[in-house]
């Protein structure tokens, strides 16, 4: 079986990004509104006067300072609160293939490849444009790829676990060289009118290059990847083929991102830092063997629990990096959009660690080690 | 590497039925109503009267006779045509995992297997009914498996996908067993006002417990599988996560299947007898070493075509049987209810094809061996 490097990474992002100030001004309105709406239900106690967001409780809360999004005016139009998509034609490239494609594009040219050197792609991300035909497909057909591809997703870890079926896949001979590609397009699944998370989500697609070692190119060897999901409601989203169908019929808050953020926190930083601990160890690897850790981007405050426990110390910003403060949380895509902006001062021989976590839960670890030509 | 068996294949199929005269019953006196309804567009000129279906038409379409449907009522309203499920508050299980558990169950039981002999669990099915948690890591939990799982989406491939997927996993020692679960809530894709496709779907849900091959004698032994693909628009179903922000309530947006019936049966043949040829010849076998193909069962003329191209010979029901007749397409779960309905008489050494194909194109293949 031949070992397997990550050749490349690429970026897709929206032209346009919304600040936190943009945001908290558009939900206040809404806010002001709605409560003046029901000014006398809130009197007689009969609801809870919605409170206003401000930027000082969202960077506090988050550390996130803007997001880039598909569509900032329909987001922070007050009487829509949400993007407006123009449906496109069966033949035109859908949404999240485009965004997916330009990730993919990206990162064949910064190597020099393209689409005729993949021969798999898999699309996984947190949620699917249409029932079919698979995204994957498209996206795979636009670049000129051969081979095979599917979709999958496990939320915030589709990317790690999808890179761990590319692995597996490329050891097994079924395909030389594989895109992994997660095209979040996160923003339509928010609910704008939840102070507690409507500032969580940004877009974005990214996308990973992975090939036999043996080949030879420079890259980063996977050492190992370990995944793990453990149920919990604490982070849901309910849209799917089914809604149509269930009666009685499901209000468009109940469809939307929704999540117990303490108890998310709570449940979930001690849950990644035993797993990373855990695989860590069963590599026979120590955390000084670490130079940096690529964590999933959904808190800084989650981030700085999880590296402190895997560290065991203190530590500086570039052993754990962040870029939730320009991206926010992009989902499946987040951990791996903080490895392709924060990897170019490895040296050879220089370890990582790819780490994802979320909602299902869903944790996902991978350990690289940089390698030269 | 190491081996990877099929263990153990548990399906199940809604008790209720709708045989194709009722479904005939209930879409012409639809279509019926709304022709009357728009007579005077029609005669204008300016819409196309809704064409009659007939138990003729659908069985010499299909070969399809029945299909068993998760809830029948909401089928047979004239003003709803479609499920009525129950919505259902988080705490409660899903209606789609709820669903895989009645095969899934069945299939560790056959197997003599408990939560703690498998380490994964994968949805391979055509849609999953939420964002997240995954619909895979519910079921996972209400097994009590510890471990790892997602959904995946391949249309009517999705089990062969995810067979490879996870026979990968064991042959890397990613895991030792893996098991597959193939819900198919069709009835609720499907669009039942449309003649070309009304009749296509039956609701059902398949599991395969995949394990290593050194832990107990028997089963089936994986000898190889493949996956091709190629992009097409002639099958098409837009549920999605965009559609709230792509139309507003009151729009005549319709997500439900759509196809080319004439197209995909001119694609899909040659590419799916192409897959099929392409890893018996891969494997160093020949057709004639293979007794047996249970193929995706979407349509009884590609059903036979493609057998009858891959053995290269006649398929009688021993070489490529048919259960379509009785179920319909079932999509994903199809080919594993095939093989378990059509492989107890094989022997130990005898080796058969499962072939899925559908929408995308996409099209997976596995051979294997009885042992």
């Amino acid at each position: 079986m031949s070992d397997v490097i990550i050749r490349s990474t690429g970026l897709w992002t929206p032209p346009h990004s919304i600040s936190n100030a943009q945001l908290v001004e558009s939900y206040n309105a809404y806010a002001a509104r709605w409560n003046a709406e029901h000014a006398g239900e809130i009197e007689r106690g009969e609801r809870e006067a919605k409170q206003p967001s401000s930027v000082e409780f969202i960077e506090k809360a988050s550390g996130i300072r803007s997001r880039y999004a598909i569509d900032p005016d329909g987001i922070l139009d007050t009487s829509r609160l949400r993007p407006k998509v123009e449906p496109r034609p069966d033949d035109a490239l859908c949404l999240m293939a485009e965004a997916g494609v330009v990730a993919v594009k990206d990162a064949l040219n910064r190597v020099g490849l393209d689409g005729g050197d993949v021969d798999g792609v898999i699309c996984s991300a947190t949620s699917m444009q249409r029932t079919y035909p698979c995204v994957a497909i498209e996206i795979q057909d636009a670049i000129g790829a051969t081979g095979f591809g599917f979709d999958m997703s496990v939320a915030c870890s589709s990317a790690t676990f999808a890179l761990q079926q590319a692995v597996n896949a490329i050891r097994c001979g079924q395909a030389n060289r594989i895109v992994v590609v997660t095209p979040e397009i996160t923003t339509p699944q928010l609910n704008y009118t939840d102070r507690d998370s409507h500032f969580i989500f940004g877009d974005v697609a990214v996308a990973v290059i992975l090939e036999r070692a043996d080949w030879g190119n420079p890259g980063w060897k996977i050492l190992s990847t370990r995944l793990k999901t453990q149920y919990s409601n604490n982070i849901r989203s309910n849209q799917g083929f089914l809604n149509r169908c269930e009666e009685p019929a499901r209000d468009e808050d109940e469809m939307l991102f929704v999540q117990n953020g303490r108890r998310v926190f709570k449940e979930v930083c001690p849950m990644v830092a035993e797993m990373i601990l855990q695989h860590m160890g069963d590599c026979g690897l120590t955390p000084d063997d670490m130079k940096r850790l690529w964590l999933h981007q959904a808190n800084s405050n989650m981030n700085r629990v999880i590296a402190q426990k895997v560290f065991g110390r203190e530590y500086a910003d570039a052993e754990a990096p962040t870029i939730l403060d320009e991206f926010a949380n992009t989902a499946g895509a987040g951990s791996v959009v903080c490895f392709h902006r924060h990897n170019d001062d490895f040296e050879t021989g220089e370890k990582g660690l790819i780490c994802s976590f979320g909602a299902g839960y869903s944790v996902g670890s991978i350990f690289v080690e940089r390698v030269a030509a | 590497m190491r081996d990877c068996v099929i263990r153990s294949v548990g399906w199940h199929a809604p008790e209720e039925s709708i045989s194709n005269a009722e479904l005939v019953t209930v879409f012409n006196t639809w279509a019926e109503g709304w022709n009357a309804e728009n007579a005077d567009a029609i005669a204008r000129g300016e819409a196309e009267p809704k064409p009659l279906s007939s138990e003729d038409f659908i069985v010499s379409a299909s070969g399809i006779r029945n299909r068993h449907v998760i809830d029948k009522p909401g089928l047979m309203d004239l003003d709803r045509m479609r499920p009525r499920l129950p919505h259902r508050p988080k705490e409660e299980m899903s209606v789609q995992a709820e669903f895989a558990l009645l095969s899934a169950r069945q299939a560790l039981a056959k197997a003599n297997r408990t939560a703690a002999d498998v380490d994964g669990v994968i949805v391979a099915s055509s849609a999953q009914q939420r964002n997240f948690p995954a619909v895979a890591t519910e079921i996972q939990s209400a097994l009590g498996i510890t471990g790892f799982s997602f959904d995946m989406t391949m249309a009517c491939a999705s089990a062969i996908y995810g067979m490879q997927l996870a026979r990968d996993m064991i042959r890397c020692g990613s895991a030792d067993a893996i098991l597959i679960c193939c819900p198919e809530i069709m009835s609720a894709i499907n669009h039942y006002r449309r003649r070309e496709v009304h009749f296509i779907f039956g609701d059902a849900s398949a599991a395969v417990l995949l394990e290593r091959g050194d832990r107990e004698a028997g089963g089936w032994e994986v000898l190889g599988t493949r996956l091709e693909n190629a992009y097409s628009n002639a099958l098409r179903s837009d549920f999605g996560f965009l559609n709230h922000t792509e139309f507003e309530d009151g729009d005549n947006f319709e997500p439900f299947v759509d196809q080319d019936g004439h197209r995909v049966f001119r694609d899909v043949i040659p590419m799916a007898s192409g897959v099929g040829s392409a890893l018996i010849a891969d494997l160093g076998l020949k057709p004639a070493d293979v007794r047996r193909a249970w193929l995706h069962q979407a349509n009884i003329r590609i059903v036979q075509m493609v057998a009858k191209r891959v053995l290269e010979r006649e398929p009688d029901a021993d070489a490529a049987p048919i259960i379509l007749d009785e179920y319909g397409n079932t999509s994903s779960s199809s080919v594993l209810m095939t093989f378990d309905l059509n492989s107890n008489d094989m022997k130990p050494g005898e080796r058969g094809l499962m072939c899925a194909f559908g929408a995308g194109y996409g099209c997976g293949a596995a051979v294997i061996q009885k042992r």
